[in-house]
């Protein structure tokens, strides 16, 4: 039985709350690391190998490293829970069942890294979540987990909840940042990096729900179990979100590098009645498309870099032979279409385009030249936009357009 | 550092992004939403070039350059994807005629049709020629767009002043977003709604009317496209030429470009370079320039009454006539009120006019109510140290601003981009005082105390700071006289918690750079003179720099002007006192002035632009030509001295003011008024005034900037002075207090709003604004006509709620013009007459006429 970090509690009566939390022994991650020297904690999560859990999986430790030690300007935290990518329900798991473990996470960073204040930029339909955060959260300070002089420790931090207005773009860090400060979400140029000019022009880290829940856990197994568990600089488990045509959908915690395969067959129970697999989508839907003969690829960044995929959020979308290709493009088109900010052209207007022309390709109205279109279109975005939402769209309809060509011009055929 | 663009190997210094550097070495790359004065948006995608061994196709408008760095511009890959994305942006963008094979014999043979609603075409667009997306689409060669056009069916915005939007040409480069963000701070547009239905607009798609915006045009004048455009000009003829010249409109002195057709103003722009502005421009400058010099109701003949009726006369009879009576009138009983909107030329003809020609010292200037005025009499009475002078950039080097006027992006909008400026390097701004101001949302402190209670609270703060630096023995030789209320009396006077005078006096430190910021327009209850006595001890204290703003165009020059005449000049408040008292016989009017009730006068001439209830009673009429239309030296708020060039061709008959009295002037017999041309009129002022000293049009021709030195007393020391703080006792009658100000947007004192419908929308004289709160309790509504009344006169208007009013306060507009109380106006006048400054009257409010 692999090791279950961030999942034990789930399905535990009242798990969300502080005192069947605590009864499990936690916070002793955050008890004992206030008693460690915040370079050492910086060093043990680097040692971790923890790469970030919100798609790009940027190395934890080497981000928190980025923020200057000395600064005269406030430091802060912003805790990503703005989980938008189609196909990913992971922190909304944590936040319901296991939120103390994710305000450990934010205490140690904040610890690290120097920081008093930290946001939880929650996406706007997880309301009723971002009801129990705050809940939580008034829990925690009650037992002085939050506020000053935390566990006796010195340390003084206290977390905001704010709530997205419903919008995909502040995922995206510097989105997120904007529409923290209260401005229209639309992403900023980089550099400067968040970690030197970020929330209000200070200091930030912006980290990933599922990361900082990890947090804790590295105090307390140590960074060479964590490491172990996973792969070489990829430690740890992940949280698989299964969806589709698959016997058991859900998430399951899982280590990093375990194959597609296992997760699909052995875990998730297989391909529901008859269905046959055809494809799936192996990290949200910004993830390009596997075949089924794809699907040996163990599940860590570097494996599904080598098949020109990538690892993403974990979000699992499986794809059986009777789904057509032509409905699953129609629904990546529009939601890109939709969820464009508007700043950079090929993503504002080529997205528009795509989306039309891919209607038209549904609808049989479409000639083949028009798929040479949608591919042009999308390889105009790729690389010339600000920010990776024109990348995000385009891989995915590239890798459709190349894996399942035949697929679509039969569909115009007929 | 060393880079390669193209294989040239090119030498960097500074931080700078590639295209600046491409540009500069002569390397075209297209761009479209780069704007230099704004910050990087990246968005067209344009500008993309390919960095050796950095992934994708950084936009080299917001990358910089590093030392080493390979950057090629012009690849046929990149050539090919600028063509895509440019063919993205026609797709959306009526682009027919861009790529129509008629296009040159349509060039040559048509013009552009213009009055048409809706563009689908460059033929059908005002801003055909001069658009930026017409030039990339030549550079880069389209000749076909691959998509369908799509139309996006926006409805086309003409419900605001001034200008239309049609974003159906936008191409969301956001240069006017960042414009009214970055540099106006205004924020009024942004972008609305994402992706493909994003379109720039204003917060729940108001008019910019109903979202604040104050009509600068700064977004018109930044539009790559003919999405945003100016009214009037829109459906004009391609103008002709163009002009530069100096804004008379308002004391900032602006450079505007006048572009012409037939002899008409078709628009004005800012100037780019210009010394004051710098491309900006506020709507006076940018949008009514071309009314107020076209306006119907300009004077355009000369007139003489003959038989009871107003008759045109020709120059030569109206000069008679007007220089013979005048003669019957010499000495006191002659009144002569200029137009402080006026040249130094004219000024100093005006003043030896009146002194020389009419031999009297009843000689009124608007100007007489100013601040500065006031200011200039405190220092002058006490022999104190101080320079009028200032250099406009130095404010945007503040570390704390304070800010004690009423609302500086209207009155002097080109201090306020200043402030701004400041504000972005991280100033802080401090306000102070019972008016709502735009800077509100910039300021870390805003001190509202109870309306027209400014001065003990200056005292509070004053007496904290003083006590501070006692203690530091910094301030020597200063002792401790300066009796003020005390903070708990400060605190119950003003109705402001004791934190926050603390707070405020804390930012006096001694440390960093700081200006005070004090126009006209704040409601102080005892006089302005005693506040400007606080302030100036707080900036000797403290090492502040104080920065005394005045009201209207030229009103600094015209004030160093008469006050160094020499002979006693009685000033503004008395001519109207002697009027009203029926002392004057015969009265020259030049400048704005309320109607005199009684028959007392027997002889008027008036010398204007504009028609006014003064022609009625006029026995002759002398057309005056406005700032636009000849040549004349300006002395802006700075004490920097302009010129102003004709850019328009003259309006009817009119004539310089110069040229009218020195007419007038001779054939009274007046020695030494052979002038044919205003240069030696200044040659003569800038020897007879030591403030004018060489600042002649040859000077001024030759130095890139020039101001004036304006000669003050020797004395740096405090002056405490003894105040009073009894607060007056509210009247049960008239419990509202209301504050004048004076009218912002004016020419020779005609509001604008008389002439400019658009402008009236934006702000009327005859406002009378109200706090939401006591609107309520008087069961009054907005728009409203209601009248004024206090113990002294009455006036009417129409009422503006506000919800930034605060209770108990009214504020009207004095215009000093015909249709104003005068006898009201006198009582507010002689409340304190020696200083000649504005304070508060108890007034109530009634519905009706």
């Amino acid at each position: 039985m692999s090791e279950k970090y961030l999942s034990r509690n789930f399905g535990v009566t009242d798990s969300h709350k502080i005192e069947v939390y605590l009864k499990g022994n936690g916070y002793s991650a955050v008890r004992n690391a206030l008693k460690i020297k915040p370079e050492n904690i910086i060093e043990e999560i680097k040692k971790a190998g923890l790469r970030g859990r919100g798609g790009a999986g940027f190395p934890a430790g080497v981000k928190w490293g980025f923020v200057p030690k000395k600064t005269d300007k406030p430091k802060y935290l912003c805790v990503n829970a703005d989980e938008g990518e189609p196909g990913t329900v992971k922190d909304r798991y944590i936040m319901t069942h296991n939120p103390h473990q994710l305000f450990e996470g934010i205490i140690i960073a904040s610890y690290a890294v120097g920081i008093n204040t930290a946001f939880i930029y929650i996406r706007g339909e997880y309301e009723n979540i971002a009801q129990r955060l705050e809940e939580a959260l008034d829990e925690a300070r009650a037992e002085g987990f939050l506020g000053k002089n935390i566990q006796g420790s010195g340390f003084n931090l206290d977390v905001y909840v704010h709530r997205g207005a419903g919008a995909y773009i502040c995922g995206e860090e510097t989105a997120l940042l904007e529409s923290l400060e209260g401005k229209r979400g639309n992403p900023r140029l980089k550099p400067p990096f968040p970690a030197s000019v970020g929330l209000f022009n200070c200091p930030t880290v912006i980290n990933n729900v599922e990361t900082l829940a990890n947090v804790p856990v590295i105090i307390n197994v140590g960074a060479d179990a964590f490491q172990k568990t996973g792969q070489k600089g990829d430690g740890g488990t992940r949280i698989f979100g299964v969806s589709g045509m698959v016997k058991k959908p859900g998430v399951y915690e899982l280590p990093v590098g375990t194959t597609l395969r296992d997760i699909i067959f052995k875990h998730a129970g297989g391909m529901k009645g008859s269905r046959r697999l055809k494809a799936v989508i192996p990290g949200g839907m910004s993830a390009p498309v596997l075949t089924a003969d794809e699907i040996d690829v163990p599940m860590d960044f570097e494996s599904l870099m080598e098949k020109k995929s990538m690892l993403g959020s974990a979000g699992i979308i499986v794809i059986d032979q009777e789904t057509s290709m032509v409905d699953v493009l129609k629904v990546v088109t529009k939601f890109y279409a939709h969820e464009s900010c508007g700043q950079c052209t090929p993503c504002r207007i080529g997205n528009a385009w795509i989306y039309r022309i891919v209607k038209r390709v549904a609808a049989r109205e479409a000639g083949k030249r028009d798929l040479d279109t949608i591919c042009r279109l999308a390889n105009n975005m790729l690389g010339k936009t600000l920010c990776p939402l024109g990348d995000a769209a385009a891989m995915p309809i590239l890798a459709i357009m190349k894996k399942f060509r035949t697929e679509i011009e039969s569909h115009l055929e007929q | 550092m060393k880079i390669t663009i193209n294989g040239k190997s090119i030498s960097v210094e500074g931080k700078r992004t590639i295209l600046e550097v491409a540009r500069e070495n002569g390397i075209k790359i297209p761009s479209l939403c780069d704007h230099g004065k704004l910050e990087h948006f990246a968005g067209c995608r344009m500008c993309i070039v390919d960095i050796t061994g950095r992934k994708g196709y950084p936009p080299s408008c917001s990358t910089y350059v590093e030392d080493g760095m390979e950057v090629k511009t012009n690849t046929p890959e990149l050539r090919r994807m600028r063509k895509q994305i440019l063919e993205l942006l026609l797709s959306e963008h009526p682009h027919s005629c861009l790529i129509c094979e008629e296009k040159e014999n349509c060039d040559e043979y048509k013009s552009t049709i213009r009055k048409v609603s809706e563009v689908t075409g460059c033929v059908l667009c005002p801003n055909n020629g001069r658009c930026e997306l017409q030039k990339v689409v030549e550079d880069l060669k389209i000749d076909r767009v691959s998509f369908p056009s799509l139309y996006r069916g926006f409805d086309i915005l003409k419900n605001d002043p001034f200008m239309d939007r049609n974003y159906n040409l936008c191409i969301l480069c956001g240069r006017c977003v960042r414009m009214c963000h970055e540099i106006r701070g205004a924020s009024v547009i942004s972008f609305t709604y994402r992706g493909s239905k994003a379109v720039i607009g204003t917060s729940m798609d108001k008019t910019l009317l109903e979202s604040g915006c104050q009509f600068c045009g700064a977004c018109l004048d930044v539009c790559p496209t003919g999405a945003l455009m100016e009214r009037a000009a829109k459906y004009e003829n391609e103008p002709e030429n163009s002009e530069r010249t100096v804004c008379s409109l308002c004391s900032m002195g602006c450079t505007l470009e006048v572009s012409l057709s037939e002899g008409r103003i078709y628009s004005t722009k800012p100037y780019e370079e210009g010394l004051v502005n710098r491309g900006q421009a506020c709507v006076r400058g940018r949008f009514l320039v071309r009314d107020i010099v076209h306006a119907e109701n300009r004077i355009s003949k000369p007139m003489i009454r003959k038989n009871g009726t107003l008759e045109e006369v020709d120059w030569q009879e109206a000069l008679d006539f007007v220089s013979g009576n005048l003669k019957k009138y010499k000495g006191d009983s002659c009144g002569l009120v200029v137009p402080s909107q006026a040249s130094c030329e004219d000024h100093y003809l005006f003043s030896r006019f009146g002194q020389e020609a009419l031999k009297t010292s009843n000689i009124g200037n608007p100007a007489d109510l100013n601040l500065q005025a006031c200011f200039e009499d405190y220092i002058r009475e006490k022999n104190l140290k101080f320079d009028f002078n200032f250099n406009i950039k130095d404010i945007s080097n503040a570390d704390t601003i304070f800010i004690l006027a009423d609302d500086l992006a209207v009155t002097h909008p080109m201090v306020w981009l200043e402030v701004l400026a400041a504000h972005r390097k991280g100033a802080r701004l401090v306000l102070i005082g019972s008016s709502p101001s735009a800077g509100e949302r910039f300021a870390v402190l805003s001190l509202k105390p109870k309306a027209g209670t400014e001065l003990p609270l200056l005292q509070g703060i004053l007496d904290v700071v003083f006590e501070k630096f006692q203690k530091q023995e910094t301030a020597e030789g200063a002792q401790k006289s300066m009796e003020g209320p005390g903070l708990d009396q400060c605190e119950k006077i003003t109705t402001l918690k004791k934190e926050d005078c603390l707070k405020a006096a804390g930012f006096f430190n001694g440390k960093g750079r700081k200006i005070f910021l004090v126009d006209g327009s704040i409601p102080f209850l005892p006089s302005n003179r005693e506040i400007l006595s606080v302030l100036w001890n707080l900036s000797l204290l403290d090492g502040t720099q104080m920065i005394v703003l005045d009201g209207f165009t030229n009103s600094l020059g015209s004030l160093l002007i008469y006050r160094n005449s020499g002979t006693k000049i009685r000033g503004y408040a008395a001519v109207l006192e002697d009027a009203l008292e029926g002392k004057l016989k015969a009265l020259y009017l030049s400048g704005p002035f309320p109607l005199i009730p009684g028959e007392d006068l027997e002889f008027l001439v008036v010398q204007d632009c504009y028609h006014s209830a003064w022609l009625e009673k006029a026995d002759a009429v002398l057309p005056a030509v406005t700032l636009f239309e000849r040549k004349g030296v300006l002395v802006n708020t700075e004490g920097r001295a302009q010129k102003t060039n004709p850019s328009a061709a003259i309006s009817g008959e009119g004539k310089p003011d110069w040229w009218i009295v020195s007419q007038i002037a001779g054939k009274m017999g007046a020695k030494g008024f052979e002038y044919k041309s205003p240069s030696p009129i200044m040659e003569e002022l800038s020897r007879r005034r030591a403030v004018f000293k060489d600042l002649t049009y040859k000077n001024l021709a030759k130095k890139a900037a020039f101001f004036l030195k304006s000669k003050t007393g020797e004395q740096q020391r405090y002056d405490p002075s003894g105040m009073d703080f009894s607060t007056e006792e509210q009247d049960r009658d008239f419990p509202l207090r209301l504050v004048f100000q004076a009218v912002p947007d004016s020419c020779r004192g005609f509001p604008l709003d008389r002439i400019s419908k658009s402008l009236s929308l934006i702000r009327d004289s005859r406002d009378i604004r109200l706090s939401k709160k006591d609107a309520g309790k008087l069961k009054l509504k907005d728009g409203e006509k209601v009248r004024v009344e206090s113990p002294a006169g009455s006036f009417q208007g129409s009422l503006r709620i506000s919800e930034k009013q605060p209770a108990g306060l009214v504020r009207a507009y004095l215009s000093l013009m015909e249709d104003f109380d005068s006898s009201l106006l006198k009582t507010f006048m002689t409340y304190s007459r020696e200083k000649a400054s504005l304070r508060t009257l108890p007034i109530r409010i009634k519905r009706g006429k």
